[in-house]
């Protein structure tokens, strides 16, 4: 087994063991660092990265299935840990579970050493429609009249809502309301009368799956679990109970929403690290 | 985000101001503190990119280069990163906390990211504003404030040479000031058009001045806030005169409510919510020390200033808007040609009238000359009902006007929607969605319009061709106060209710009916018994309130016979119940106590009955009925029966008494309620006896009914002699 570096351009027969994010940025020419381990003639396994902040971020570290387990994986930390500067504090990787080999990942990265920072982050939950469907309080599936789905809302009246959003500084998905990337059947507003009085926005722009992209409700008005209802309830007749459905802890109050409304949600997003923060760097 | 672009990103976040850092430093140094040596935002700029070049230099003095001939199967999967990077964010917070706090304690690292953006937009735009530039726009009298205001900015490498990425910005800067420091309103005007643009497009909402936000965009705030100040120095130049001479009205408009009700308020909130921070936002220092708690109050103070004039502006906005489509709509109607506006809407009429019920050719001027045409057909109709047909008519003419200009003004709005078809600014989107909102609330009041037409037309067509009157029409006429000319058609004109009365009247006695029996069909033919009757709607708009004090008195009556002591237990225990024939309408009831009661309720009747707006309403509705054959040329009758019918309304109705014992008013509600509904319908049968009764009949009843019976016909002289039926 060797270690050797990737110089800065097109990572060619290792590009496949590479992120696809990763390899375009060495082909860019970024300053990358890229660490490559090779069986023979073959290669095996690939890491990459940058320093950021005294810390190196590992964007991509992988070793193809038929040779794990025979140190690759190892040997490319080492090396990289040779070559990192004093003033660096250590390792750090995030990334987001979404496949078996992902958790090989987690358990490889706990035997090197890091420590599992997870929690504490805004991090990312995924549940499935069928599991929602136990719940017992999406199980209710009482509609109420007051709730509309995005569908029913002409293009107009969207975009009078997203404007009086944007007044009100609401919560918007990317490109507003009436975005096409908005799954309109699913997302619910309560408007009556032209205001825009609460309304549970679902799109697919996190990990391409059904993702709660904005939650807006007027304060102490408690719709958020209407909301949240309608909208599930739809999801259901409309996709196959194993869709999956993400969250995104962006602060407290969304994260005691989903513990409160989806406990059984499981985190997805991973964090770990490998050092000690040094005092005085900037 | 491209890695690229988060590494360049993280740089400029690090990126250290000179003048902030010198500030600081200056203050940190007085305190004792030690101090970085000082970098200048180019070197900071590059420190990543530096720092990982080196990293990657050491790996390649160290390692060698990564050969191979091919790759094991496999290739990683990573569906998407986390998208926020809180804990680096958190810990970087902490830090740029304590940073802060050395200079303030009542900073924060907010008011370091606030700081940070500010000065970061300084040294951008700088790099625009060079030296060379102030120096000839000061000497062509040009306000520096205003080329900063609207200045970009770029940033740049170690060596001073422009990023790459911000070529672009570069570039449309050095257009910029060279065209506007050249004073040629030509060369300044795509860039008044884009500082307009800026203006115009800024939406200020009250998020904007929240923590959060100014956190991370206090750089865009403050260059909005101060492009808003500047540009009032913009219109005031006299070189771009030209340019705001040709700029359309409603933009003119817009800017200037912006200008006047935002920009001040809007400033303020920035500089109250930096003070609260610690800083002084135009200065771009720390504060020393900072009164927190008269900061927070010039915070909420300006806060809630800033809170109503955006809700004055946004109020301003929308009437601006409004002004600009009615403005627009009356400019594509005064450009249509005449008649022409009219010919579209003509099928839309005639399918509104459809819908309305109407005839299409109502909906037309066409109808002014069948209208004459029926007046020369029906002289005599027209003569007797002049007034209203004259009336109506002119009141058809004054909708259709009304009409045919909301259709013109729907029309326009169509048009005016169709220009703004590919809307893409703002302010056309905004101008669309007007013309839709107008141009929908036009075709609402057009069908309205178009159905008081058709409701009016009907109307007339009613009086003079005899077509069946819709409800449309019916409410017309009530609404413009011809109930009795309606009553008097419909009760007396051809196939009216007197008419249908006559036939069951002939047709009773033809099938061989009893005088009760055939009296009995006719009168009900007469439609006055039933409230649901169209005879009965009639006649109760005609009769209006004149009786409607009676059920009042009523129920005050038997609250003040409780009071004074009487024992409606011990009334109700001696009535008996009698009957002068063999019907059912013949019942009545008798006992010392309820006589008096029932004597007692005729009077407050008679009042009523005999008072000068009661003769007013037989003089009215006497006509319509008294010509039925049911009553064989005798008015007394025809009195009687619309006595009768004034008895069952009110005189016998114990409907009011029933509501009060329901709420449980009276000491003995359920003795009150028999006691009054059996004295109301004793009053109900005293009216049906005069001309009824025999004599032999009448000579058996009790005493005490005989009186309320004499007081009552007393009553019907005195109406007809009010109605001049005798002397």
């Amino acid at each position: 087994m060797k270690i050797g570096v990737l110089p800065p351009g097109d990572p060619g027969v290792f590009r496949s063991l590479l992120l696809e994010e990763a390899a375009r940025a060495l082909t860019a020419g970024v300053p990358l660092t890229a660490l490559a381990a090779t069986e023979g003639d073959v290669a095996v396994g690939a890491l990459a990265g940058y320093l950021e902040d005294d810390w190196f971020r590992i964007q991509s570290l992988y070793v193809a299935p038929q040779y794990r387990r025979g140190g690759a994986g190892r040997q490319l930390l080492t090396a990289l840990e040779t070559v990192l500067p004093d003033r660096c504090a250590g390792l750090v990787v995030r990334f987001t579970v979404t496949q078996e080999e992902h958790e090989e990942l987690c358990a490889f990265l706990t035997a090197m050493g890091f420590a599992d920072e997870t929690e504490g982050e805004q991090n990312l939950y995924m549940t499935t429609l069928s599991r929602l469907a136990e719940l017992p309080f999406f199980g209710k599936g009482r509609s109420d009249a007051r709730l509309r789905s995005f569908a029913t809302l002409d293009a107009l009246t969207l975009r009078i809502v997203s404007r009086r959003a944007m007044l009100d500084g609401a919560p918007l998905p990317e490109g507003g309301l009436a975005s096409p990337g908005v799954e309109r059947d699913i997302s619910t507003a309560l408007v009556r009368n032209g205001t825009l009085l609460a309304y549970a926005v679902f799109d697919r722009s996190c990990l391409h799956r059904l993702t709660l992209a904005a939650l807006f409700e007027e304060e102490g008005s408690g719709d958020i679990p209407l909301l949240l209802r309608e909208s599930f309830v739809r999801a259901r007749e409309l996709y196959p109970p194993e869709e999956e459905i993400v969250f995104q802890a962006i602060d407290d109050n969304v994260l005691k929403l989903i513990r409160e409304f989806v406990p059984e949600a499981k985190i997805v997003s991973r964090a770990y690290r490998k050092g000690e923060e040094r005092h005085g760097t900037i | 985000m491209g890695l690229f672009e988060r590494i360049r990103k993280r740089s400029n976040r690090q990126q250290s101001v000179e003048q902030g850092f010198r500030t600081m430093r200056g203050t940190a140094v007085s305190q004792g503190l030690a101090v970085d040596p000082e970098p200048t935002p180019a070197q900071e700029q590059n420190t990543q990119t530096e720092a990982n070049g080196a990293l990657l230099q050491t790996a390649a003095a160290r390692l060698p280069q990564a050969q191979a001939g091919s790759a094991a199967a496999g290739s990683p999967v990573q569906d998407q990163e986390t998208t926020q990077k809180t804990y680096k964010q958190r810990r970087e917070d902490r830090k740029r906390d304590k940073l802060a706090q050395q200079f303030n304690p009542d900073a924060d690292h907010v008011s370091y990211n606030m700081m940070e953006q500010l000065t970061n937009l300084d040294a951008e735009r700088k790099n625009s504003m060079t030296a060379d530039r102030t120096n000839r726009a000061v000497a062509a009298r040009v306000d520096t404030r205003v080329l900063h205001a609207f200045t970009q900015g770029y940033r740049t490498d170690k060596k001073g040479e422009v990023l790459a990425e911000d070529q672009g910005r570069k570039d449309a800067d050095d257009a910029f000031l060279e065209d506007y420091i050249s004073g040629d309103v030509e060369r300044r005007w795509p860039h008044l058009e884009r500082m307009t643009r800026e203006i115009l497009n800024a939406d200020i909402t009250q998020g904007m001045v929240s923590e959060a936000y100014l956190e991370k965009h206090m750089g865009e705030a403050w260059a909005i806030g101060d492009k808003m100040t500047y540009y009032e120095n913009v219109m005031k130049d006299p070189i771009n005169k030209p340019f705001f001479d040709a700029m359309p009205q409603y933009q003119l408009e817009l800017v200037r409510e912006k200008l006047n009700n935002l920009m001040a308020s809007f400033s303020l909130s920035l500089n109250s919510k930096a003070f609260m921070k610690g800083f002084a936002m135009d200065k771009r220092t720390y504060y020393a020390k900072t009164n927190a708690e008269m900061a927070r109050e010039q915070e909420s103070f300006t806060s809630a200033a800033f809170t109503q004039s955006l809700a004055q502006f946004q109020q301003a906005e929308e009437e601006i808007y409004d002004r600009d489509a009615e403005r627009e709509i009356g400019r594509l109607i005064s450009e249509t040609e005449p008649g022409a506006a009219e010919e579209a809407p003509q099928e839309q009429a005639e399918a509104e009238g459809a819908a309305a019920g109407a005839p299409a050719a109502a909906q037309t001027d066409e109808y002014t000359v069948e209208f004459r045409k029926a007046v020369d057909e029906k002289p005599a109709v027209y003569e007797e009902y002049k007034t209203m047909l004259d009336n109506l008519a002119a009141k058809r003419s004054q909708i259709g006007a009304s009409w045919k200009s909301m259709r013109q003004k729907a029309a326009a709005a169509q048009t005016l929607c169709a220009m703004y078809e590919d809307a893409s600014s703002p302010q056309e989107i905004r101008r669309r969605e007007k013309a839709i909102e107008k141009g929908e609330a036009y075709e609402a009041e057009a069908g309205r319009l178009a159905g008081e037409l058709a409701a009016c037309t009907n109307a007339m067509d009613f009086f003079l061709k005899d077509t069946p009157l819709s409800e449309a029409g019916r409410a017309i006429l009530t609404d413009s106060g011809y109930v009795r000319e309606l009553a008097k058609k419909r009760f007396t004109g051809q196939g009216g209710i007197v008419e249908e009365s006559d036939v069951a009247y002939r047709n009773a006695i033809r099938d061989g009916k009893t005088i009760g029996e055939t009296r009995a069909a006719a009168l009900v033919k007469l439609q006055l018994r039933q409230s649901k009757e169209e005879g009965a709607k009639l006649n109760s708009l005609i009769i209006g309130d004149r009786f409607s004090g009676l059920s009042g008195q009523y129920v005050e009556y038997f609250h003040e016979l409780e009071r004074n002591g009487v024992k409606m237990s011990d009334v109700q225990a001696g009535m008996e119940k009698r009957t002068y024939s063999k019907t059912s309408a013949a019942s009545y009831v008798t006992g010392e106590g309820v006589d008096a009661i029932t004597a007692h309720m005729m009077e407050m009747f008679l009042e009523y009955l005999t008072s000068p707006e009661s003769i007013q309403y037989f003089r009215e509705m006497l006509p319509n009925v008294k010509d039925a054959a049911v009553f064989g040329g005798n008015i007394d009758g025809a009195v009687a029966f619309l006595a009768q019918i004034l008895v069952n309304k009110f005189g016998g109705n114990h409907a009011p008494i029933f509501d009060e014992t329901q709420k449980k008013a009276y000491n003995e509600n359920d003795a009150v309620f028999k006691v009054a509904m059996e004295a109301c319908r004793t009053l109900a049968c005293i009216s049906g006896m005069p001309g009824v009764i025999s004599q032999e009949n009448e000579a058996q009843l009790p005493a005490t009914i005989k009186a309320i019976l004499d007081e009552y016909r007393a009553g019907l002289e005195t109406v007809m002699r009010g109605l001049g039926y005798r002397t």
